[in-house]
């Protein structure tokens, strides 16, 4: 061993250790098969609701969830008008909210919206797992946030997530933020 | 012994008036004002200090003046970011990460030629600094989920860097750095480790074996710190193993008894092993830090 190794020896295990550890989480976090793909694509759909003052209108989320896969075809409940507890306030006419249907492409991480027409020709998984193992998921994401120094903001986020590892999915139409994470719902995968 | 008291109450008195000032005035301020009174004053006090240093290195003024800059720079770098880029709408820790790179290099650099403690000090409290930020530029919006394991790992691997520093500062002008950085290595790397215990059988018996690995290292470094670091650890989980799978059992007055007798056999232990530091034939004069 050369002398200037065996007298700095510790000095170099003290810069080698964190040099490794950081070698080896870029690699893992920048390895291209760190990736989490799917081959299969899937439909989502988004609310917007207008008539927010309404007393009793619904949820996106309440709204959303009348839009269920079955028998592997989409199939859209039938919803009553809300019952009005309070008819004396409510001075303009209830609007059902609007939903929008959209296919995402795994592949690309694209989306593009579709008719109602066009879902209801697909095979659909109403599972939130695909059949090569890959879930749909929300998480909190607390953005470049490094306490106490900063706070970079926060946001939902919706994710591929298999195992340990998640990709940002890019939705359209979706509220990304705190309040309104609830105009978002999964419908399903596309079975080819 | 009295000109050292001085220089230290000086510079705390000195310290606490700037903090003052500068808030007085911060608002009156503009940009440009911000980063001079903090990076700027915290440059000159670094050259003041290097004067100092390199004229009259057998006085400690040097490494006061050192000091105030240490405090200053790191939080005077922000403010350059923040007044130029923008912190609070950073979606990337990458700026700050490279900022700390670069205090970091400063330091090593400014280290390598006057060979100073307090330089030593904050290189590595920057270094440090900087491998947190690294780690968050890299994982920040990435694949990972498990971002809390990741800084445990992190902070388990900083404590062992600042063990072998410890080790290396053993014979050298960063002697009195020892004792600090065994503190600060132990509690680091012990602490970390705890964290990843709970629920997992695996590391419920090897923290144990992390604990005496402490404890035997302690031994042969013969250092008080570490012995103390390990010793309140090992009370610590064997406290948390008791809890966790006997206080159902046996019930809270004898788990009390178990805990005080615990405690009374890890004191023994401790106590032979502090007995084994201080009177080491091997080595007549033991570092004990």
């Amino acid at each position: 061993m050369p002398p200037t190794i065996k007298n700095h020896w510790p000095v170099i295990f003290a810069f080698a250790l964190p040099v490794l550890l950081i070698i080896g989480i870029a690699v893992s976090v920048y390895w291209p098969f760190q990736r989490v793909t799917t081959d299969y694509d899937f439909i989502y759909a988004t609310c917007d609701r207008y008539n927010y003052s309404h007393p009793t209108t619904y949820s996106c989320f309440d709204f959303l969830n009348s839009y269920k896969v079955e028998n592997d075809k989409l199939t859209i409940l039938e919803l009553p008008l809300p019952p009005t507890n309070r008819p004396a306030i409510v001075d303009r006419p209830y609007i059902m909210p609007i939903a929008r249907l959209f296919l995402h492409d795994s592949e690309s991480n694209e989306g593009r919206e579709i008719t109602l027409a066009e879902v209801q020709t697909l095979k659909l998984s109403g599972l939130i797992t695909s059949p090569d193992g890959v879930s749909v998921s929300n998480k909190y994401d607390r953005g470049a946030d490094f306490f106490p120094f900063f706070d970079g903001g926060s946001s939902y986020g919706y994710y591929l997530i298999k195992g340990g590892k998640k990709q940002r999915l890019n939705l359209l139409g979706d509220n990304n933020n705190y309040y309104g994470n609830d105009n978002f719902r999964f419908i399903g995968w596309i079975i080819k | 012994m009295f000109a050292k008291i001085f220089y230290v109450l000086g510079g705390i008195v000195a310290l606490v008036g700037i903090i003052f000032f500068v808030a007085q005035i911060w608002d009156d301020l503009g940009g440009a004002g911000h980063v001079l009174i903090t990076l700027g004053l915290g440059l000159i006090l670094a050259g003041i200090g290097s004067y100092f240093l390199k004229g009259r290195p057998e006085s400690r003024v040097g490494g006061i003046y050192h000091a105030l800059a240490g405090l200053l720079i790191p939080g005077g770098a922000m403010v350059t970011l923040h007044e130029t880029i923008g912190l609070d709408n950073l979606d990337t820790l990458w700026p700050v990460a490279i900022t700390f790179g670069a205090i970091f290099v400063f330091y090593l650099l400014l280290n390598l030629y006057h060979k100073n403690e307090v330089l030593t000090l904050f290189g590595i409290a920057n270094g440090t600094a900087f491998l947190y930020f690294l780690v968050g530029a890299i994982i920040n919006d990435t694949n990972y989920i498990y971002i809390e394991d990741i800084y445990a790992y992190l902070t388990m691997v900083v404590g062992l860097s600042y063990l072998f520093l410890a080790h290396s500062f053993r014979s050298g002008w960063n002697k009195r750095l020892v004792g600090v950085f065994n503190f600060f290595g132990a509690v680091g790397f012990l602490a970390a480790a705890f964290t990843r215990v709970d629920n997992s059988p695996l590391w419920q018996f090897f923290f144990f074996v992390l604990t005496i690995g402490g404890l035997a290292l302690a031994v042969y470094l013969k250092s008080r710190v570490i012995l103390i670091v390990s010793m309140l650890f090992l009370v610590a989980h064997f406290v948390y193993i008791t809890r966790k799978y006997f206080a159902d059992s046996v019930g809270w007055p004898i788990l009390l008894v178990i805990f005080g007798f615990l405690l009374i056999g890890l004191g023994y232990v401790s106590i032979s092993i502090n007995k084994k530091i201080g009177a080491n034939p091997i080595n007549p004069n033991p570092i004990t830090q």
